[in-house]
């Protein structure tokens, strides 16, 4: 009973795997910036060319790597594709107060947006993080990628030069 | 029956998705989380494998919108639920619906939905699946904007408490001003003010004449400059009697928390300083454990990456503690004697939680025991102290060592009457690029302790191989305690564009977990572990 009932979910999910990336568009969502105020996502979409939002928090590992790994091209991205990157903290309460001193004190160039309570990682069925994803100019999402294996920088790069 | 619906229902869901090919009829999106463990006996760890031998948690998330107008559903289905998890969480269901709307200046969502109000301190519906917690509200939100600067939230609802609701009911204002946007000042500091009030109803017709409306209010200020961030909060709450404080709570709940931050490019240092005192705010007196919480109690200290600075974890002591935490961020600049080639970053942080000043459950004593609010009492309940230096030695090798210094008030922190426990862990880490797009990390860590389970050795391995793949081995070995155990586990991740799907066999470490600073008990187990997550 129990394993053939997962066995469904588990179909349903490969389902959806195999049925490919779908068209989807950023959902509104208000995330704070470093100042405490309100900002819609949406409106940080820039028309001139790809955006990445890189999900992330201070106390994940691996997201820290990545976005080591893109402060390092960021020059070099913006050059050739311009690209503007957001970094979206998922950090709560508990250490969403750390989050400027943290981005700043490593030099990070990045947007960086609040999600506190979770509401555009919600929006977005994302169950954990890290989690990258390109916007094109109309807001359609047109890349994702759940989790980071250190070298996935230069498929990003692939498809931002494919923009 | 239950099998014929579920069936039912999955066909459905893959008939709605379907539907988003169809252009101008609005989108949907969703999500699911597949968590499956195989448990087995393994005496060396005291792990005892529950009667069902599989154990799954599912989600899955389902949702609709056509331009301003957006609507969803999970469901959750717990076959049974995965051991460490509450025991309500069994069966099957549909835990969330809502629908919503939205202009530029208002947005109302009836149903289920999460929220907090400024830090969370007086209220935070929230959702953490590791924990099995599940807060949202059922009811309506109205959230408006009528001018620039300036954002009203009401709420009202019942809190979700498993597969059922709870007793209370919770009603809540909250309204944040900025002061810049709304007289359109410039070129000074922004200044931000913010104001809440919640009150939880729930009915009484006992004989002790507790008040059915408990009514908790806060007070936030914030200035922020490119440089330099001020914030603090202060929280007052009604006296109330409940199973947390064994329904004798004579005194008002408060809290203040005060943050000031500096930073700029290669520099940040951040302070915060918490004082709790009878903060325990539940949708229902009777309320145990992790279930129904109003508000949000993070713990005040770091949150550690490492498997061995995570045995000794702090949880905030709701019912009184006060204390702080330092950290600072510092880069070395590149191409400098220090700073090497690549550069090379430093990280600090210390933390520190006492019992506040009179040193007794504040929930018992009547005296004005306390006048400065940041005084504290003798007891430590958690310090920790750690630095990590990070440096790039060239372009393809990382090193990172870390040395962490704890005291765990186990007495306090989980009710066993023993001696502080003073841990010292040391951690080396190194990550090096190998050709075609490979990786390979691995973490040697020790503990050294003299008291609870002594002396830990850990040693991981992690080999990727981009995009998809990533193997690993852990082995957690306890060599001072009794029995000597060995927490071997290994593993693999295969990860496709929004999808992952893990699988590790082993033993998992019995203990504490925490997310954000909120724990939970989790008995040793051993076994495989599956887990599938995707969105689209």
């Amino acid at each position: 009973m129990t394993l053939r009932f997962s066995l469904a979910l588990l179909c349903c999910a490969l389902y959806f795997f195999s049925s490919g990336q779908t068209n989807k568009n950023l959902p509104d969502v208000s995330l704070e910036n470093l100042s405490g105020e309100s900002i819609s996502i949406v409106s940080q979409i820039q028309p001139e060319g790809p955006t990445i939002i890189s999900f992330w928090a201070t106390w994940c590992k691996p997201c820290i790597l990545e976005l080591s790994e893109m402060h390092d091209l960021y020059e070099d991205w913006k050059d050739e594709t311009n690209v503007k990157i957001i970094a979206v903290s998922i950090d709560d309460s508990r250490s969403s107060n750390k989050v400027k001193a943290f981005a700043n004190g490593r030099g990070w160039d990045f947007d960086i947006l609040l999600d506190k309570n979770s509401d555009l990682k919600r929006a977005l069925n994302i169950n954990n993080v890290p989690y990258t994803l390109i916007i094109d100019p109309s807001g359609e999402i047109v890349y994702e990628r759940n989790g980071y294996i250190p070298g996935d920088e230069e498929i990003v790069y692939q498809r931002l030069l494919n923009q | 029956m239950k099998l014929l619906f579920s069936v039912a229902f999955t066909l459905l869901l893959l008939g709605v998705a379907d539907a988003q090919n169809t252009s101008g009829l609005g989108t949907i999106s969703g999500g699911f989380q597949s968590d499956i463990q195989l448990y087995r006996n393994d005496k060396k760890i005291n792990a005892n494998a529950p009667d069902e031998k599989i154990a799954t948690n599912n989600y899955l998330k389902l949702d609709y919108s056509y331009k301003t107008f957006e609507a969803g559903i999970r469901y959750e289905a717990y076959l049974p639920a995965l051991l460490g998890y509450p025991e309500e969480l069994s069966g099957t269901g549909i835990v969330n619906r809502y629908a919503s709307y939205q202009n530029d200046v208002l947005k109302v969502t009836a149903g289920n939905y999460y929220t907090q109000f400024g830090s969370g301190l007086v209220l935070r519906a929230y959702e953490e699946r590791s924990l099995g917690i599940d807060n949202s509200l059922d009811g309506i939100k109205v959230e408006i904007s009528p001018i620039a600067g300036v954002d009203l939230t009401g709420v009202y609802g019942t809190q979700r408490e498993f597969f059922n609701k709870s007793d209370g009911i919770v009603r809540g204002l909250d309204g944040n001003f900025f002061v810049n946007d709304i007289f359109q000042i410039e070129n000074i500091p922004n200044i931000q003010l913010g104001a809440s009030a919640v009150s939880r109803f729930q009915q009484y017709t006992g004989p002790d004449g507790y008040k059915e409306n408990i009514q908790a209010y806060s007070f936030r200020m914030g200035i922020t400059t490119d440089k330099i961030d001020l914030s603090s909060e202060y929280i007052e709450k009604d006296v109330d009697p409940t199973i947390a404080n064994n329904y004798n709570n004579l005194r008002k709940g408060r809290s203040l928390l005060v943050n000031a931050g500096y930073s700029l490019k290669g520099f940040g240092v951040n302070v915060t300083m918490r004082r709790l005192e009878n903060m325990d705010f539940r949708s229902e007196r009777e309320a145990e454990n992790n279930s129904l919480w109003v508000n949000y109690l993070p713990a005040e200290t770091r949150q550690h990456g490492y498997a061995l600075s995570n045995i000794y974890p702090y949880g905030a002591q709701s019912l009184g503690e006060v204390g702080g935490q330092m950290s600072l961020t510092y880069n070395i600049k590149k191409k400098s004697a220090l700073g090497g080639k690549y550069g090379t970053n430093i990280y600090l942080n210390y933390s520190h939680f006492k019992s506040l000043k009179n040193n007794v459950n504040p929930a018992l004593s009547l005296e004005d025991f306390n006048t400065n609010l940041f005084e504290a009492g003798d007891s430590t309940y958690y310090e920790d102290f750690s630095i990590e230096i990070k440096r790039k030695i060239n372009r393809k090798w990382i090193l990172t060592g870390s040395y962490i210094q704890q005291e765990y008030n186990k007495n306090q922190i989980e009710g066993v009457p023993v001696e502080n426990v003073k841990a010292k862990i040391g951690v080396l880490e190194s990550f090096i690029k190998l050709p075609n797009r490979r990786s390979l990390r691995t973490e040697i860590q020790h503990l050294w302790t003299k008291q609870d389970n002594q002396n830990w050795f850990a040693f991981l391995a992690e080999y990727n191989v981009a995009p998809y793949w990533s193997f690993f081995l852990l082995d957690q070995y306890n060599y001072g305690a009794d029995k000597q155990p060995n927490y071997y586990q290994v593993g693999y991740a295969y990860s496709k564009s929004a999808t992952r799907i893990s699988m590790s066999y082993g033993r998992q470490r019995g203990g504490i977990i925490c997310v954000g600073g909120v724990c939970r008990f989790v008995p040793a187990a051993s076994g495989l572990t599956a887990s599938i997550t995707t969105s689209f």
